[in-house]
């Protein structure tokens, strides 16, 4: 697969400006961007639309017009303008990076972080906000905690944020501890 | 060996105990790509320049292109079993190679790993491949000697230790035989040899070793092979394994030599590494950083003064001058020297041995061309008797060549043009030197101070050969005690010369060849 990110990258940037400009008259309209997004991401990334998209004898304009069709009601008229530049560019398909790269500069601009922990057992809700606490002051911005079990693991936790890893499950422990005797 | 299960089960149980892992946070990335030992990873955004990266299956990556959404790596060693999605993790390491002196005497690959069947090495360090040479400040100057036992080489181009000089030739003309012998010659002297092997087949490796272990030159030395079979990147980064086993010598206030055979394959592995990242390509296809390639290594040869020794070693030693001499070896095509490569390694050593393919099938071996091969520091560092008397000798061959072209449309020469033609030829002949057959500082300044003193005259051209040989014989039999001082000391004064010249006049009259 190609790499749209160097692509996307002044879309998400120039959206959101928009959306930040726009939040200053309407709160609501940073979050109404990332759903437009996303919901135009699940629209290009479906297969009948992609059949439509790929296909080199429906004119771009004829493109953008389905695509607003289906959402309908659900874009802003700047949201369908969106969707008909980028039709002009010939870059619909590019919409679910855009769409990733935008949660990602919102969520910087935010502060926010999504962390994912991963554990061998259930962790009670003292835990959860110990590890929170804890996440926050290493990490220095506000997190978002989601939480699954994976019985692999054997004891321990791994916690995923953004591209960090802290992987202190004893699985991973008892796979360095395999390698070094195997050394 | 008896085995003994007890014994077994306490070793595990104690590498138990002493088990530690320390949780820490590391970056992940996914894998996005993967072709021709290439990878690029999607993620890991606070990867390091040369950071190790890694992947399932204990394998490792080196990261060589941080750009803004990937980073792009080379892998090191087999990658059949890895995928795209794999996730690859940062290590916060740069690549390492274990270091000591319990490499002596192995065969390891270019991560240090040993490939010679002889168990595990017992090295109690690792260190960085990739190091900053020692600055101004923490360098001395080159003065004393590297013997190669090669008559030519020690007398007309000698290599000092801490020194760089380039051995350049077309294939077929003795490159890798100037080398070994010059190993072979560093055994009993204390000075630790590394050879590394870029590039070439592992059945060459494997006689190398073979015959480095007949003459009893494997204690002292460690070969780092990165064979043709191997990745790219690993014959790219082969010379600065080895140069970094070698560093410890020299930082610990020792003498050691390395060969790199040869850098034309090294910068050929690193030009497909580079393009296959998609570096942009310059002269030759080669990416604009080869210079830099083969400067950064060979400014790692070099002469540290106490100081720097005694700082390295923590004050353990001191007083005592480390180096690392370097024999880096090129590969030309057809005899050209000005191709890109080449003229880099020529512009960044201290001198080459110019070795030439017509000189070799013309039986005269070493094939060292005497006008083209200089050594730019090896002079300050020279004994004093082969200084001496090696002198006329190159002289007579400078002579002699400018003559020889001219004399061939000449039919009628003057007595003092024959003369300089005959001494000449004599000499070619007596710088004629088997392989495997290294000679000591006395037995090459007999050979020579016969050359200087006309005992070769009167002596038939084809018979140089045969009478150097008796010569040497008989001054082994007949006069150890002169041998063994000039080895001793190096000296040369009016004694030692009477001494000499009275020795050749007893063999001229009694020898026979």
């Amino acid at each position: 697969m190609a790499d749209f990110s160097t692509t996307a990258r002044p879309y998400a940037h120039a959206i959101y400006e928009l959306a930040a400009q726009q939040a200053k008259s309407d709160s609501t309209s940073l979050q109404s961007w990332a759903d437009a997004l996303a919901n135009l991401a699940t629209v290009v990334s479906n297969a009948q639309v992609k059949a439509v998209l790929d296909n080199p004898d429906i004119g771009q304009q004829r493109k953008a017009q389905c695509v607003v069709q289906i959402l309908g009601d659900n874009l802003t008229q700047p949201q369908q303008n969106l969707v008909r530049l980028m039709a002009e560019n010939a870059r619909l398909k590019i919409i679910p990076v855009v769409a990733e790269q935008y949660a990602k500069i919102q969520a910087q601009a935010e502060n926010k972080i999504e962390a994912e922990v991963i554990s061998a057992f259930d962790l009670t809700a003292e835990q959860c906000s110990d590890l929170t606490h804890t996440l926050k002051n290493k990490l220095g911005c506000d997190i978002t905690l989601s939480t699954s079990v994976d019985k692999s693991l054997i004891g321990g936790v791994v916690i995923k944020a953004g591209d960090t890893i802290i992987d202190a499950s004893m699985k991973s422990q008892l796979e360095t501890l395999a390698l070094s005797l195997g050394r | 060996m008896q085995l003994n299960p007890s014994e077994i089960s306490e070793l595990i149980k104690s590498r138990i105990e002493n088990f530690e892992t320390n949780v820490e946070a590391r970056t992940e990335g996914t894998v996005v790509s993967l072709s021709d030992g290439i990878l690029r990873v999607h993620g890991l955004a606070d990867a390091m320049q040369g950071e190790m990266i890694e992947l399932p299956g204990n394998t490792y990556a080196v990261a060589l292109n941080l750009e803004r959404d990937s980073v792009g790596a080379v892998i090191l060693g087999s990658y059949g079993h890895l995928s795209e999605g794999d996730t690859a993790k940062c290590t916060g390491r740069i690549l390492e190679v274990p270091i000591g002196e319990a490499l002596l005497g192995r065969v390891v690959d270019a991560l240090g790993n040993p490939i010679d069947g002889k168990g595990p090495i017992d090295a109690v360090q690792n260190a960085p491949i990739e190091k900053i040479a020692p600055g101004v400040i923490e360098r001395k100057s080159v003065d004393q000697p590297v013997q190669t036992g090669l008559k030519a080489i020690d007398a007309m181009v000698p290599i000092g230790r801490g020194q760089r000089e380039l051995i350049i030739g077309d294939r077929q003309t003795g490159k890798t035989a100037v080398a070994i012998d010059a190993i072979i010659n560093q055994t009993g002297t204390g000075v630790k040899c590394i050879y590394v092997a870029v590039g070439q087949k592992a059945s060459t490796v494997a006689n190398i070793v073979r015959k480095l272990e007949e003459h009893g030159a494997m204690a002292h030395t460690i070969i780092v092979a990165a064979t043709a079979a191997e990745s790219a990147a690993m014959q790219y980064i082969a010379p600065y394994a080895g140069c970094t086993m070698g560093e410890f010598f020299r930082d610990r206030g020792e003498d050691a030599l390395i060969v790199y055979d040869d850098l034309t394959k090294q910068a050929w592995a690193y030009r497909q590494v580079s393009l296959l990242l998609r570096r942009p390509p310059g002269r030759e296809a080669y990416p604009g950083d080869v210079f830099y390639l083969h400067s950064r290594l060979l400014e790692r040869a070099s002469r540290v003064n106490a100081d720097y020794v005694e700082k390295c070693t923590h004050g353990d030693v001191k007083g005592k001058t480390g180096s690392l001499t370097a024999l880096p070896i090129i590969e030309t095509q057809d005899g050209d020297v000005s191709a890109f490569v080449p003229t880099n390694v020529i512009s960044i050593t201290d001198g080459q041995i110019f070795l030439e393919s017509d000189l070799f099938n013309a039986g005269i071996r070493p094939a060292i061309n005497a006008g083209l091969s200089v050594s730019r520091v090896g002079g300050a560092a020279q004994t004093a008797i082969i200084k001496k008397l090696g002198g006329g000798v190159r002289l007579a061959l400078a002579q002699y060549r400018e003559l020889a072209a001219f004399a061939q449309f000449a039919s009628d020469l003057d007595d003092a043009t024959r003369a300089q033609l005959e001494l000449g030829e004599r000499v070619t002949e007596l710088m004629k030197q088997a392989q495997y057959s290294p000679l000591s500082i006395a037995e090459m300044a007999f050979s020579l101070f016969a050359a200087n003193e006309g005992f070769l005259n009167d002596v038939e051209v084809k018979k140089v050969v045969a009478f150097e040989e008796a010569m040497l014989a008989h001054m082994k039999s007949n006069h150890a005690d002169l041998i063994e001082q000039i080895n001793a000391s190096g000296d040369y004064n009016a004694d030692i010369a009477a001494q000499m010249k009275s020795a050749l006049e007893s063999f001229k009259a009694n020898g026979v060849y």
